[in-house]
């Protein structure tokens, strides 16, 4: 039993709106209809009961006629005797008596049905005076049938008094009907009209109830699409059972704002993963004109220098001076990296080439006393590194390192795939740091500078801390840079660590 | 699921409005038509016999009474009592009306008796065919009636006469009894009541009772007879009337000419002028019968001669004197009861 309601309930609702809309009116107009069917069938039974009404009336006029036959045929069949009067009189007789049989003839609680009975009976012994009085006749009784005649005119009168009071009295009793009637026919036609104002009003109501509840859904799909539209996307949509195009829109409009919600979602997360990228940028090219900037106090016009070096180097060429033109060049080139590579990302190669231009410069400088190896894994030659990452380290090692000692000064660059990274490493054998020193150098608290000027330092003014910020930005990870020393002449490693990338 | 359920009940309650609507229009049609009585009368309740109550035209408030009184115990006892000939367009005599209702077939008859020939002929046809007829009020002693439902007239006269006396007669006084023709009998026994209280007090050699006789054969005739009393004649000391329309007439003619109080009135009946005059002292007094008990006692006379083939002849009704303090209580009572 509980199955049946719900399965109505779906059949309703998974029904189209044209078919609902179509059920409704036929609803109301089978309603209308059987309204005005039954008003129709009420004011035809009254307008039957007008015509009725003067039936009785009628009827009583023609027991009245047939008893005037009867009597006229008798009298006719006194004075003539003939068969054809005879004959007149049995037809009458029958005539009469079948008028009769339409009276009361019990005794009951009505004057008007007790007038029949006493007309019935009345009649009936006007009847049997009459037959008395033809047979007298027959017999030719002169005295008898006359004796029986008045008799018989008498009863006649009564039973005609008789007769005619009650057709007064139903003519009065039918007059009051008619009125009544006529009154109720007034009655019913107002209560029609009411009844038909009703039923227009309650089938509006019905019509504009339903019609409002297929309609409801649209009108908050509407309402959620406006709002949607002003750019709220926290539209509280109620659900929609019906499974008709109402129902569908709205399912489908509810879905499509929840799409709308995930997309913005994650377009506001890639706005600010891009926002984080530009900043990073910016950071990095922050570092990197700072780096410019340092660059530029420390050195005289990089562009003048590297044409006059290009001038030198063919002079040198022309005089056939060979090392003067091989010194020259490793200059230019030096120079020409430094321009050139600054604010571009370089590869580990260029950077290990800039390494041997700033040796060979160097020892020619100080005369060879620089023992300069590489252990370099070839294959890693290609991969992409921020510019000016490697020299800064070697030039520390040459400032800080080796420079002052006495013994033999060896630097070491190697570069070897190590797992899921790269290591670059610049070991030199010089006075080596304190852990106190590493921790200063690598939180940017030590300037080597101030601590250098009294010696003579002519660094180019990119600091291990520059080198550390422009990793940590160019890889997205921090602590790249590390270094390594075991305490006072026990020289020191630098380790640059170098996310391998996917490629 | 509510909106849906919400849609599918409304659309229960329209069918519902639909059907009520229905039913509802078609019983105010048949409201209507009841209220019409509808073409032909309604039919009724079946009775088991049909008795004719036959009365003159005169007395109309006294006799409507009887009939009423006769109608309900009829229904009581599934007897219905037709006021025959009172809807007929021709005025029949009561003899005529009694031949006519035999051969209508009743089963019995209550008749205003009257102590003629054309009525003992019109009972003895009756009983002839099986219909017997009870007189009510006034008799046909010599009829073939099975039985009479009225009162004493004499004992009537006797309570007049106690009445007269409550006034002074030391000095002998005159009364007039207002009588007709047809109940002469009846109104000599009323004389004769009288005279034998005021004999029982000594006064009757010294006081004077007449009979004053009023032409009632034709209609409005009895009225002016009465005035004439007023006009020409010499008053006496007290009048008698013998039924209600003679009372109305006695204290209306007295009124009319200033008489009232110098004659002392006795009257009949306890319809409510006649109470109303009493109770205002216009008449002295005036003696009643329980006109409704008359016309049940007359049925139950019927129908014990329709079971049983014998009824006692005669069955007396009590009468009853209304004094002005009495008028006045009955008055009260009958438009508390009105109200």
């Amino acid at each position: 039993m509980k199955m049946k309601k719900p399965s109505k309930i779906i059949n309703w609702n998974n029904r189209s709106i044209q078919s609902k809309l179509i059920f409704i009116f036929f609803i109301a107009l089978v309603f209308i209809m059987g309204v005005n069917i039954v008003m129709f069938i009420n004011i035809n039974t009254m307008m039957g009961n007008l015509e009725r009404i003067y039936v009785s009336n009628l009827n009583l006029d023609e027991l009245l006629a047939s008893m005037g036959d009867v009597h006229s045929s008798m009298t006719e069949y006194l004075d003539t005797k003939s068969s054809d009067s005879l004959d007149k009189y049995y037809r009458a007789n029958q005539s009469y008596r079948g008028s009769l049989d339409t009276l009361n003839t019990q005794t009951v609680d009505d004057d008007m049905l007790m007038a029949e009975k006493n007309i019935y009976n009345l009649s009936t012994s006007y009847l049997d005076i009459v037959e008395d009085t033809i047979n007298a006749k027959r017999g030719r009784d002169v005295e008898k049938y006359s004796e029986y005649y008045e008799t018989a005119c008498e009863k006649y009168n009564v039973v005609e008094t008789f007769v005619y009071s009650l057709n007064n009295a139903r003519f009065k009793a039918n007059n009051r009907d008619y009125n009544i009637l006529l009154t109720s026919l007034t009655y019913i036609e107002t209560a029609n009209v009411v009844i038909l104002l009703l039923a227009a009003v309650i089938t509006i109501a019905l019509v504009s109830v339903v019609t409002g509840n297929i309609i409801r859904p649209l009108r908050d799909l509407s309402d959620a699409a406006k709002q949607v539209s002003e750019g709220d996307f926290d539209v509280e949509l109620a659900p929609v059972e019906s499974g008709d195009e109402i129902g569908i829109l709205s399912g489908t409009f509810a879905q499509m704002l929840t799409s709308i919600k995930e997309y913005v979602v994650k377009l506001g997360e890639s706005i600010r993963n891009e926002s984080a990228l530009k900043e990073r940028e910016l950071k990095m090219e922050t570092q990197i004109k700072d780096a410019q900037l340092k660059y530029l106090q420390a050195q005289i016009n990089p562009h003048f220098l590297f044409n006059t070096l290009n001038a030198g180097a063919q002079l040198a060429m022309l005089e056939g001076a060979e090392k003067t033109t091989v010194f020259i060049d490793n200059m230019a080139s030096f120079f020409r990296y430094n321009i050139r590579k600054l604010d571009e990302d370089t590869t580990i190669g260029d950077e290990l080439r800039l390494v041997d231009n700033y040796i060979y410069i160097l020892n020619v400088r100080f005369s060879g006393e620089i023992h300069y190896h590489k252990n370099v894994d070839e294959s890693l030659d290609g991969v992409k590194v921020p510019s000016m990452i490697l020299q800064p380290i070697v030039e520390n090692a040459v400032n800080y390192g080796i420079r002052d000692i006495d013994r033999e000064k060896i630097i070491e660059v190697s570069c070897v795939r190590a797992g899921d990274h790269y290591e670059l490493s610049v070991w030199d054998n010089g006075k080596g740091m304190t852990r106190e020193r590493i921790r200063e150098v690598l939180d940017g608290s030590y300037d080597p500078d101030a601590v250098a000027s009294g010696s003579g330092s002519n660094s180019n003014g990119i600091g291990i801390g520059n080198v550390c910020g422009r990793l940590e930005l160019y890889f997205g990870e921090s602590d790249l840079l590390s270094i390594k020393s075991d305490g006072e002449d026990a020289g020191t490693e630098v380790i640059i660590r170098i996310p391998a990338s996917e490629e | 699921m509510k909106k849906k359920d919400i849609t599918l009940k409304l659309i229960s309650v329209f069918l519902v409005l639909i059907v009520l609507l229905t039913i509802g229009s078609i019983v105010l049609l048949k409201v209507l038509m009841n209220g019409a009585g509808g073409p032909g009368g309604t039919g009724g309740q079946p009775y088991a016999r049909h008795y004719a109550f036959i009365h003159k035209g005169a007395d109309e408030d006294l006799w409507a009474r009887i009939y009423d009184g006769a109608r309900a115990h009829g229904e009581e006892l599934g007897v219905y009592v037709e006021d025959f000939g009172s809807q007929l367009t021709v005025d029949y005599d009561r003899d005529e009306l009694i031949r006519i209702a035999v051969d209508a077939s009743v089963d019995g008859i209550i008749v205003d008796g009257e102590p003629d020939e054309e009525m003992n002929e019109a009972i003895a046809y009756a009983t002839s065919l099986g219909v017997p007829v009870v007189t009510a009020l006034d008799d046909c002693a010599e009829s073939d009636r099975v039985c009479f439902v009225g009162f004493s007239n004499y004992t009537v006269g006797r309570q007049y006469g106690e009445e007269i006396l409550k006034s002074d007669v030391s000095d002998g006084i005159t009364v007039y009894v207002v009588m007709d023709n047809e109940n002469a009998g009846g109104a000599n026994l009323v004389i004769s009541g009288i005279y034998d209280e005021f004999a029982e007090h000594g006064v009757a050699d010294i006081c004077n009772i007449e009979g004053v006789y009023v032409n009632n054969e034709t209609t409005f005739t009895a009225e002016e007879d009465i005035r004439d009393i007023f006009i020409n004649g010499s008053l006496p000391d007290a009048m008698v009337a013998i039924n209600s329309v003679y009372t109305r007439c006695l204290f209306q003619a007295a009124v009319d000419y200033n008489k009232a109080g110098s004659v002392a009135l006795y009257g009949f009946d306890d319809s409510k002028d006649i109470l109303e005059a009493v109770s205002k002292n216009l008449i002295e007094a005036t003696v009643s019968v329980d006109a409704a008990r008359i016309g049940a006692s007359a049925v139950d006379a019927l129908n014990e001669y329709a079971d049983t083939g014998y009824v006692t002849t005669y069955i007396a009704q009590d009468t009853e004197v209304i004094l002005a303090a009495h008028a006045e209580e009955l008055l009260n009572s009958e438009n508390e009861e009105t109200e």
